[in-house]
């Protein structure tokens, strides 16, 4: 054999053996029509997008998270900062003891931790009570926001790392946001003076935040395609309730006397009626008394109720917000969808979204308080509104992307 | 502070190897025979390399000769993710083993000389944004032989050699802690981890530098079934170092704040303190809650550990065709297998609670070898040569520090008569690694699994040796 042949030979065999073996690579791209996109799903939000259920987080509730139900659909691998159960805090099983009953009798402080099997990222990255500009914020160092209960979660969550710095570690190609909850929602928890503008974020400066916000998921540069949820109207929640709401309930228990400023009302749209709210923080203790047989008034003209106005203004502050919301997903041809079209359809049910809520000796008050598709803390979706705002989600992405997500299972 | 525990250390978690044969082996110790891959173990080079390749071929040269030379590595490669498919270089230098035979005739028939080369070895580096910082981003491993042989002839057709080694190993291994992994001083039972905090967060830098002499042998024979046929063997033992040295730790910040104040055990950490000082010194910031641990678990310390070099056999025949054509082919075995676990102790850690054991769990490995040369005329000589190995690391044990598996090589090389007594070697060979699945964790504890592959290791390299002898 020449030189020549060997050296033919022997480049033969180096080609041979020198091609890049791709089978050795686990595939990673979901198998149906535009399933390119959902490779790297990221869900950034709040509580809801979290799985609190009950004012409680856990393995367990973060399992039927709408983010989790759609990544399970969408055949991508998810991951999220499982809680080890019985929950951080545990969730509460009876609203109605102070303070309300948690699972397994935990307090309101009690947290199992992270479980200790840590996923290689994450991408469920939202922490409850988080509003847009925490999820601007690069760290947690001085001046950090008004303490908040919800800010241990910016740790056992996030590690202390923003809803940004987690998300730009997956590189995803599709992003949910579910943000601005949190930036009107204060208004009908503040226990002090409920509905006062100073609980809101004034419309322009969410603006700001939020374009900055999707500015930022811009720079990934690895973003397909997302959608983003509209703010939820607050004053649908069934944590607060319509003066009326009261009213018709103080039929039936002669102690508790509900003044005429309750039934103020202001129509806005032939849709859309603002009313007086009474958050349930207020109004569970006087209807309390009042079933023990002690007397007492609601009196909606009391700061802690939310009057007409203040609620006018959270309607149209909501309203703001979802415009601007819209516009960011116009600009960048992703998918907007309101939640509220899907609320509203469930608000007709009583039985799914209490207008007032089931006291004891009600039997609802332990199962389902605040309605079937609301949790027991009257804020937070239920199991089957987790799954409903899934399913919604599906379908919506598919008939905007032309995809073919499978159902949600 | 007994606090601080089990530290997932990953110390001495392998030693990795990126040159030319199994495991950390290196087997191009010659300029001559690199250029017909190593084989030769029945007909070795006459420039006093036989040292290496089989030490019975020092009997019957005639005078004297000195050898020179270097093994220069350009090795590339790197590791592919599996969810990103991100790929992360290498970030090896041009590396260069070096080699010096000198060997003296003393009768016709009695062969002597001593050898110095490095048939263990390597270095492999990574960036430290490599997630396979946590086992290793930069490693060295050292292992010179200095080795007097003595061969002599029995016979016209038999000949046999032997070598006394002396091994001096040094080895230097560095690595990054994370901070998710290492359990919280305050509350027995839980890592950093389920306070959130994210894996790849480093805090921590490890260096361990470590040394050892020990001695091993080495056996030859060539027998000569006629003039142009013969036989080789050879065999080196294992040499065992027992290595001990001193664990550096630094602090690498995190930047990380406490978003919100927590109760942990007994102590309350408000919102706003810097975890760094939360690892280290008590301050105001952190509600005077410190947990030391740069003075305690990770102060400077001594560390030991055993590394094995293995015991490797090469059998091979030699065929002289004609017209200055010889064709040569070698079998080698390594006996990886003796390289299964290390353990690692700091004896002055009186919590015992950085120590822990490896498993590597390597395999013996088979390698065959080809090589021709071809004698052109008396100034000018032509080598080529191709070579086959498996790997020693079996599939659960491919790491950063060890990302090695089966091997295709290709070499060429030449000889050239510059006077009448100096002569200049230069060869080259190409490695061409199988692409093979590995991972870039160690496992916190107990042995790993092929479960915690996370990726795609891949490697070639380009080797170039050079070498003057001289004559006398």
């Amino acid at each position: 054999m020449t030189i020549r042949r060997m050296s033919l030979a022997a480049g033969l065999v180096l080609a041979a053996v020198g091609c890049h073996d791709d089978q050795l690579f686990p595939t990673a791209v979901p198998q149906y029509a535009g399933g390119a996109m959902f490779q790297r799903y990221v869900s950034f939000g709040n509580s809801i997008t979290a799985g609190i259920q009950s004012a409680g987080l856990s393995d367990s509730l973060q399992l039927l998270a709408y983010p989790v139900l759609l990544a399970q659909a969408m055949r991508t691998k998810f991951y999220y900062p499982s809680l080890k159960n019985p929950g951080c805090p545990p969730p509460i099983t009876v609203i109605f003891t102070s303070p309300p009953t948690r699972l397994g009798g935990a307090s309101d402080t009690s947290c199992a931790l992270r479980n200790p099997a840590v996923p290689p990222y994450i991408n469920n990255v939202a922490f409850p009570g988080a509003d847009v500009l925490e999820l601007l914020r690069t760290n947690y160092a001085p001046p950090q926001p008004p303490a908040a209960a919800t800010d241990a979660y910016k740790l056992f969550l996030l590690g202390g790392r923003t809803e940004l710095q987690r998300a730009r570690e997956v590189l995803p190609t599709f992003v949910s946001v579910w943000v601005g909850n949190n930036d009107v929602l204060g208004a009908i928890l503040d226990t002090g003076d409920a509905g006062q503008a100073a609980d809101i974020t004034p419309p322009d400066s969410f603006t700001a935040r939020y374009n900055a916000l999707l500015d930022s998921i811009d720079s990934f540069g690895s973003v397909r395609g997302g959608v983003l949820l509209g703010v939820v109207q607050v004053t649908g929640a069934p944590y607060v309730s319509q003066g009326r709401a009261y009213a018709a309930a103080s039929a039936s228990i002669p102690t508790m006397t509900v003044l005429p400023n309750c039934l103020a009302f202001q129509q806005l749209t032939a849709t859309d009626t603002a009313f007086v709210y009474v958050p349930f923080h207020y109004g569970a203790p006087i209807v309390a008394r009042a079933a023990a047989g002690v007397a007492d008034t609601l009196d909606c003209a009391d700061p802690h109720v939310i009057s007409v106005p203040e609620a006018v203004n959270m309607i149209s502050t909501v309203a703001q917000y979802n415009a601007t919301i819209q516009q960011a997903a116009t600009t960048r041809n992703w998918l907007f969808l309101d939640p509220n079209l899907l609320l509203r359809t469930l608000a007709q049910d009583p039985a799914q979204i209490r207008p007032f809520p089931a006291f004891p000796p009600d039997p609802n008050a332990t199962a389902a308080p605040f309605g079937t598709a609301i949790s027991r803390d009257g804020v937070h979706p239920s199991t089957s509104t987790q799954k409903l705002i899934a399913q919604a989600l599906q379908q919506a992405i598919n008939a905007f992307y032309s995809s073919a997500i499978p159902a949600i299972p | 502070m007994r606090a601080c525990v089990r530290y997932a250390l990953v110390l001495f978690a392998a030693t990795p190897t990126l040159l030319g044969a199994q495991g950390f082996a290196i087997y191009e110790q010659g300029t001559c025979a690199m250029g017909r891959a190593g084989a030769g173990v029945a007909a070795p080079c006459s420039d006093g390399s036989a040292m290496f390749f089989n030490p019975a071929g020092l009997a019957g040269l005639t005078g004297g000769h000195v050898t020179v030379g270097a093994t220069l590595l350009d090795v590339e490669g790197g590791f592919t993710d599996d969810v990103f498919q991100q790929k992360t270089e290498l970030d090896d230098p041009l590396l260069a083993v070096p080699q010096v035979y000198i060997s003296y005739a003393a009768t016709p028939k009695l062969g002597v000389g001593v050898g110095l080369f490095a048939p263990y070895g390597l270095e492999t580096r990574w960036p430290t944004t490599f997630d396979g910082r946590f086992a290793g981003y930069k490693n060295i491993l050292h292992s010179l032989y200095i080795q007097p042989t003595i061969a002599y002839q029995l016979s016209p057709d038999v000949s046999l050699g032997a070598g006394f080694d002396v091994v001096l190993g040094k080895v230097e291994l560095n690595q990054r802690l994370d901070l998710a992994n290492a359990p919280v001083p305050v509350a027995p039972g839980t890592t950093f981890s389920q306070f959130g905090i994210e894996p790849g967060t480093d805090f921590a830098n490890a260096h361990l530098e470590a040394s050892k002499t020990t001695v091993a042998a080495h056996f030859g024979a060539i027998v000569k079934a006629s003039d142009k046929l013969s036989f080789g063997a050879r065999f080196l033992t294992q040499a065992k170092l027992d290595y001990s040295g001193t664990a550096t730790f630094t602090q690498v910040p995190t930047g990380l704040i406490v978003p919100a104040t927590v109760i942990v055990g007994a102590d309350t950490i408000p919102a706003g303190c810097p975890v760094d000082n939360l690892l280290s010194a008590k301050v105001p910031a952190c509600n005077n809650v410190g947990f030391n641990v740069f003075n305690t678990v990770f102060r400077n310390q001594p560390v030991t550990t055993t590394i094995k070099n293995p015991s490797q056999l090469a059998l091979g025949v030699a065929y002289r065709v004609a017209k200055g054509w010889t064709l040569l082919g070698d079998y080698q075995r390594t006996w990886w297998k003796q390289f299964a676990v290390l353990n690692l102790s700091f004896p002055q850690d009186v919590s015992s609670l950085l120590s822990r054991t490896l498993y590597e769990n390597y395999v013996n490995t088979n390698g065959v070898r080809f090589g021709a040369e071809w004698v052109k005329d008396a100034t000018w000589t032509f080598r080529g040569g191709y070579l086959y190995h498996d790997g020693a690391a079996p599939a659960e044990t491919v790491t950063p520090l060890l990302p090695e598996g089966d091997r295709n090589e290709f070499t060429a090389g030449t000889t050239v008569k510059l006077a009448a007594a100096l002569t200049a070697d230069l060869a080259y060979q190409y490695i061409r690694q199988n692409d093979r699945r590995g991972r870039t964790r160690e496992p916190l504890v107990g042995a790993a699994t092929t479960g915690m592959n996370n990726g795609l290791y891949n490697f070639h390299a380009h080797l170039f040796g050079v070498s003057l002898s001289y004559a006398f």
